[in-house]
């Protein structure tokens, strides 16, 4: 029991007391309990609109994120060209990218005065701006395909390499032609893979937050950002309690599904051939090269953002009108404070590193210990009880982490940056359960037993022989963790305090202030720091990483 | 022994004077457009030992939200409170940001005329004054595209081509808003529903959509009636034409004020004074593009010839909206969704 | 020196481990013989203190040590994996158990040359053959000089030849230590091989235990005679006992058989081994079915009035019906199944 009992205390106070405020202030009015805030909360036209756009850009962007992901998902299973292992390790990027940076990415990029309608108006002589998609429902749809379709692809990707060929050929033996052996016997076999990733990505899509507010304006809001303006623009605190109940009620319900679904995914079967994957270029087949027609806009799709971003920082012309020029990275390493952060940049830059070095150390504790916890105690009722925070949003996290460290107990403890931290270790520590957790199983449990016949205690044996063993996974899952941190807003603008200001934040204040040029080099910094991560992800083992999310 | 004492006392002041700062609040215009480093400079050089901080990550309301969220759940935050409009001072007052103002230490109120001034100056003084207007790119938008009334802005062809901001957090967008309520009563939301549609985006503030029409994002926005002489101080042509529709604009007076949590009320008084002084006053038109508050300060030939001063200013009474902005608002809100 | 007494070990509904009681003599080497399943890792793990017994007790020296934990037992025990440290080299794995201080270079050094591996001190696990590992895995259990030594299936990983090489090295070295040891196998031949006593378990019960050749001749039970090599069961009953002999009545032909546990009018099981069984003159003649050359000699399946029968000879027989004698036999009563711990 006294395993359990840390990660459970931790929790207690981090993650339930807080929560609790949320119910409290959500729920309670003078006199007793009341619901009244609610059903007064989904009358309001406006939380309605709110609810009814956020499952509709969902909807639209998980459509949209399967027909981009899914061909390549196949690209990568059936075609081989150059760059398919560069091409394949990229549909990480994703995971780790911070939403603040594609939404920059998209407002340069596809702009009515971006790179791309500057090119195609001076390309074709048109006075108006030929792309208007920014600004639109479709600019937020647009950059949540570009999220999630890598997501989809990595599925597909997946499920398909599961199979064995060998069922195709015996359909194809039994006379099924290329066309039918394909719907009859491939697909069918990537549906349930497909159900998890839509599932996923809808969730995902439901929960987004930088995105449209970021690309949104004040008409296109999800419930996410409306909560967030509840409680740190309009300053309604039990309005924004009552709202944030009804987005965890639906997070909870759309994680439940999700993970419930997780079982449709059949485990990697033993298969004695991979895949077989054909040449994507060979002269006896042009019918292939109309790939072109999903490369070309995919391509442009998914790079015109990122290459936006990081052109931007280096050409967009310094005062004087130098360009290129360095200055924007001069801004953005500054150590002057920016009224337009209300911090200095550099000071932004160091918050963040300190927050997710903290956040890191802190998940792989609390990782390691709820890991610990059900190794030993092996029950359901306490898996959902230590997983918890995987059904609740950042930002609902993020609200009750405000309220909670306004009263005792938590209110006694050095506040600053530590909300801060607590939030991202709550959000991050499930990546370490699902990465190191698999590893510790897999690990022989003689070995620890050997330890402790040869002299060892409990605590010696775990760190001597267990913890070594585990550590190629726990520095992966700190180094994700540690970037997770790095790029995560919402619970950071949910908790932005005065002196406490991070990288994402200081570009989503230069984005408002239109100060492209520094919020061009502040992302372009921190989309390096993310892309080291990826690589090292990519090189030390997605093989059991890669399906860890959830 | 006496001397020991003074000596001893005044290093202890200049030290504790060494370490002091002000926070000021004020929305990002005022910082990246407005005279905030000019004050900036004078005040440092008025007290030495103490640093101005100007902290403004955003437009007016927004700031003025994250004032009360700080003070509500009790973090540190500004001591002064500079860019309110008058249409946000009745909130301002209904959460108790301001602690009531020492009119005598104002030396330079004496020069700003009483219709600029409310409240009988206990909680608020202003610092400029100008009218909200629509503006239009004239380099971007064909002559026969130009609205000419407020009900202009839903004609087809004019889809996709506005910017205005969000009245929730930016005080040009608020003044629009009552604006608009003024011109068409009860029927403004059936205007607001149509408007919506016809838009390009509502941004969070005044910067955001002004750097588009700049940017060439858009080409018509909310801004304001001076906007024609930044044009032609700025690129020598009047790129930005003002309009008034039907020869209205919305009044919009700015005012500041002393957080109630401060301690440095001296210093916090020294500042606002200086604001008002004509040095600083002088310095709003041409970087503000208001007008200033101060009747003694000199206003550019240039500016006073291009601001275009509405014939028919729009005003609301602060008790209307006082009463009514919250349910004005979620009514907006609502609209939103639609 | 160690005593099981009465201990219990259930994992959910399926007993592993019942009632099960032994003791084991100093510098002892005792196999605990038994199919797969049938608990006695169990009660290598329960003796180690990996698992605690449900019921019983662990006494070490007279010391009831049931409720320590595993590091204070001064047992050692190689695992049937070996679980060697991936992460520590040869060295590092037997010094693992060895305290701080003290010459523990000349201690890795001694052991090494012990199980015959001197010089692969920095070699990692992975980098050693199966029966070098087995060699550091025994290494490392002696290195702290266990009170015990428990050894799980440590040579069911290697190949026959070698497993057949290192038994007989594995008993010298045991012996030449003094080890009290108790070694788990399946294998029977490696358990009346290696081992001063054997014990036979099935399903969670020590159904005998004895010296391999007193086990092999005299089992006490069914299970026993035909677990331990091939053996012929015939039912039958006594028709009288005289001393230690006994008169088995089989198929209307009475056979003199040893008494064991058998009393007069008892049903019981003939039993005698194949090369018992004499072929040429004798009262009892059975049909061959088959036969099997295996080399130096023949294995024939036979029916004897209705009875299978399982007999060897040096030369495979002309015609299908042979007579034999019995050379011994012996009356074994049939195990009673309201005492056994099946459970599923």
């Amino acid at each position: 029991m006294a395993w359990a009992a840390l990660p459970i205390l931790f929790l207690a106070f981090a993650l339930f007391l807080p929560l609790g405020e949320v119910f409290r202030l959500g729920l309670r009015a003078e006199g007793g309990w009341t619901a009244d805030r609610l059903r007064e909360l989904l009358a309001d036209p406006y939380v309605r609109g709110l609810l009814r756009f956020t499952f509709e850009q969902a909807l639209l962007s998980t459509a949209l994120s399967l027909v981009l992901g899914f061909p390549l998902g196949w690209l990568l299973t059936r075609y081989r060209f150059p760059g398919r292992e560069a091409l394949r390790a990229a549909t990480l990027v994703p995971f780790v990218l911070p939403p603040i940076t594609v939404a920059l990415g998209f407002i340069l990029f596809f702009g009515h005065a971006g790179y791309l309608n500057g090119f195609l108006q001076g390309l074709l002589g048109l006075s108006e701006p030929p792309v208007r998609v920014l600004y639109t429902l479709w600019g937020i749809v647009l950059a949540h395909a570009f999220y999630n379709a890598p997501v989809v692809a990595r599925f597909v990707h997946a499920s398909w390499e599961a199979q064995d060929p060998s069922q195709v050929e015996a359909a194809r033996v039994l006379g099924a032609g290329r066309l039918r052996a394909f719907l009859t016997v491939t697909l069918p076999g990537l549906v349930p893979g497909l159900l998890s990733a839509c599932a996923l990505v809808f969730l995902l899509c439901t929960l987004s937050f930088a995105i449209p507010l970021a690309l949104g304006g004040a008409q296109y809001a999800t419930i996410e950002v409306g909560v967030y303006h509840r409680a740190r623009v309009e300053v309604d605190l039990p309005g924004a309690a009552a709202l944030a109940l009804v987005v965890l009620a639906f997070s909870l319900l759309l994680t439940y599904l999700y993970l419930r679904g997780g079982g449709l995914v059949q485990a990697r079967t033993a298969r004695e051939r991979e895949q077989p994957a054909v040449p994507l270029l060979d002269r006896k087949r042009p019918g292939r090269l109309l790939w072109v027609l999903y490369l070309l806009p995919a391509a442009l799709l998914f790079l015109g953002p990122i290459g936006a971003v990081v052109a931007d920082s280096f050409l967009r012309p310094a005062p004087g009108g130098r360009s290129p020029t360095l200055h924007w990275y001069g801004i953005a390493l500054s150590a002057d404070p920016t009224p337009f952060l209300g911090a200095s940049p550099l000071g932004s830059i160091l918050t963040s590193l300190g927050v997710a070095l903290a956040a890191a150390g802190g998940a792989l504790a609390l990782g390691l210990a709820v890991v610990a916890a059900l190794r030993r105690l092996r029950s359901r009722a306490l898996e959902t009880l230590l997983m918890a925070p995987l059904g609740v949003s950042s930002v609902v996290l993020g609200l009750a982490l405000l309220l909670a460290f306004r009263r005792p107990p938590l209110s006694l403890l050095p506040s600053g940056p530590l909300p801060l931290a607590v939030a991202h270790v709550l959000l991050t520590y499930p990546f370490v359960v699902r990465a190191v957790g698999p590893l510790w199983e897999s690990l022989d449990p003689h070995l620890a037993e050997a330890a402790r016949t040869l002299g060892a205690s409990r605590l010696r044996a775990f760190l001597t022989v267990e913890l070594p063993l585990l550590r190629p996974g726990l520095l992966l899952a700190g180094a994700l963790a540690f970037s997770l941190s790095l790029g995560e807003m919402t619970a950071a603008a949910m908790l932005a305090r005065p002196g406490v200001n991070t990288i994402p934040l200081a570009i989503y204040q230069f984005l408002s202030a239109r100060r492209f040029g520094a919020a061009s080099a502040m992302a372009t910094l921190l989309m390096a720091a993310t892309a080291v991560v990826v690589w090292a992800w990519d090189r030390a083992g997605s093989r059991w990483l890669g399906r860890t999310r959830a | 022994m006496k001397r020991l004492l003074v000596l001893v006392g005044a290093a202890f002041l200049a030290l504790y004077a060494w370490g002091t700062e002000l926070v000021v609040y004020t929305y990002d215009s005022f910082v990246s457009w407005g005279p905030a480093l000019a004050i900036k400079e004078a005040f440092e050089r008025a007290h030495p030992g103490v640093k101005l901080v100007w902290i403004a990550p955003g437009d007016s309301s927004e700031m003025l939200a994250r004032l009360i969220a700080e003070l509500e759940l009790g973090l540190p935050t500004a001591d002064v409170f500079v860019g309110l409009a008058d249409v946000e001072v009745p909130r301002a007052l209904a959460r108790n940001v301001f602690r009531p103002l020492d009119p005598g230490r104002l030396q330079n109120l004496r020069d700003v005329p009483p219709e600029l001034r409310i409240g009988g100056d206990r909680f608020v003084v202003p610092y400029d004054h100008g009218y909200v207007t629509l503006v239009y790119d004239a380099r971007a938008l064909p002559e026969e595209l130009v609205p000419r009334t407020l009900t202009d802005l839903l004609r087809p062809e004019l889809k996709g081509k506005i910017v205005l901001q969000d009245p929730r957090t930016s005080s040009p967008g608020l003044s629009f808003f009552l604006w608009t309520i003024v011109r068409y009563g009860e029927g403004w939301p059936a205007f607001w529903e149509k408007l919506l549609r016809n838009v390009l985006t509502v941004t969070r503030g005044w910067s955001e959509s002004f750097d588009m029409l700049e940017a060439g994002e858009a080409p018509i926005g909310v801004s304001y009636a001076t906007d024609e002489a930044y044009a032609q101080i700025t690129y020598g042509e009047r790129r930005f034409r003002v309009l008034t529709p039907e020869g209205e604009g919305f009044r919009q007076v700015e005012y500041m004020g002393i957080v109630r949590t401060t301690t440095k009320v001296e210093l916090a008084h020294a500042l606002l004074d200086l604001i008002l002084s004509p040095e600083i006053q002088e310095l709003i038109p041409t970087s503000q593009w208001m007008f200033p508050a101060n009747a003694r300060a000199r206003v550019p030939e240039e500016f006073a010839r291009y601001a275009v001063i509405p014939a028919r200013p729009v005003t609301l009474d602060p008790e209307t909206i006082a009463q009514n902005l919250s349910g004005w608002l979620r009514t907006w809100q609502g609209l939103l969704g639609r | 020196m160690l005593e099981l007494a009465g201990l219990w070990k259930r994992f959910g509904d399926v007993t592993a481990v019942a009632d099960f009681s032994l003791a084991v003599g100093r510098g002892e080497l005792l196999a605990l013989l038994g199919p797969s399943g049938c608990g006695k890792t169990t009660v290598l793990r329960i003796v180690a203190g990996l698992e605690s017994p449900d019921a019983g007790r662990v006494l070490l020296e007279g010391q009831d040590v049931t409720a320590w934990p595993p590091e204070k037992r001064g047992i050692g025990l190689v695992f049937q994996n070996y679980a060697l440290f991936p992460h520590l080299s040869v060295a590092g794995n037997v010094a693992y158990g060895l305290r701080t201080g003290g010459d523990r270079r000349g201690r890795v050094r001694e052991l090494l040359e012990l199980v015959g591996l001197s010089g692969y001190e920095r070699r990692r696990p992975h980098q050693l053959s199966a029966g070098q590992q087995q060699r550091v895995a025994l290494a490392r259990a002696l290195a702290r000089e266990p009170r015990v030594l428990l050894l799980d299936e440590p040579l069911s990983a290697l190949d026959a030849a070698l497993r057949k090489e290192l038994r007989g090295e594995l008993r010298r070295l045991l012996k030449k230590l003094g080890m009290t040891a108790i070694y788990v196998t399946h294998d029977q031949e490696e358990a009346l091989a290696l081992a001063d006593r054997v014990g036979v378990m099935r399903e969670g019960r020590l159904e005998g235990v004895d010296t391999p050749e007193g086990l092999y001749r005299r089992p006490r039970t069914p299970f026993v005679a035909s677990f331990l090599g091939r053996a012929n069961l015939w039912p039958g009953w006594v028709v009288g006992v005289d001393g230690d002999r006994a008169l088995v009545e089989v198929a209307g032909v009475r056979i003199p058989a040893e008494r064991g546990e058998a009393e007069a009018g008892d049903e019981v099981l003939l039993f005698f081994r194949p090369e018992w069984v004499e072929v040429g003159e004798g009262p009892l003649a059975a049909e061959v079915e088959g036969a099997e050359y295996l080399g130096d000699r023949w294995e024939l399946r036979a029916r004897c009035s209705g009875l299978p029968l399982v007999l060897v000879t040096p030369k495979r027989p002309d015609g299908s019906r042979v007579s034999f004698a019995l050379a011994t036999a012996r009356a074994v009563r049939p195990g009673d199944p309201a005492s056994s711990p099946r459970s599923r």
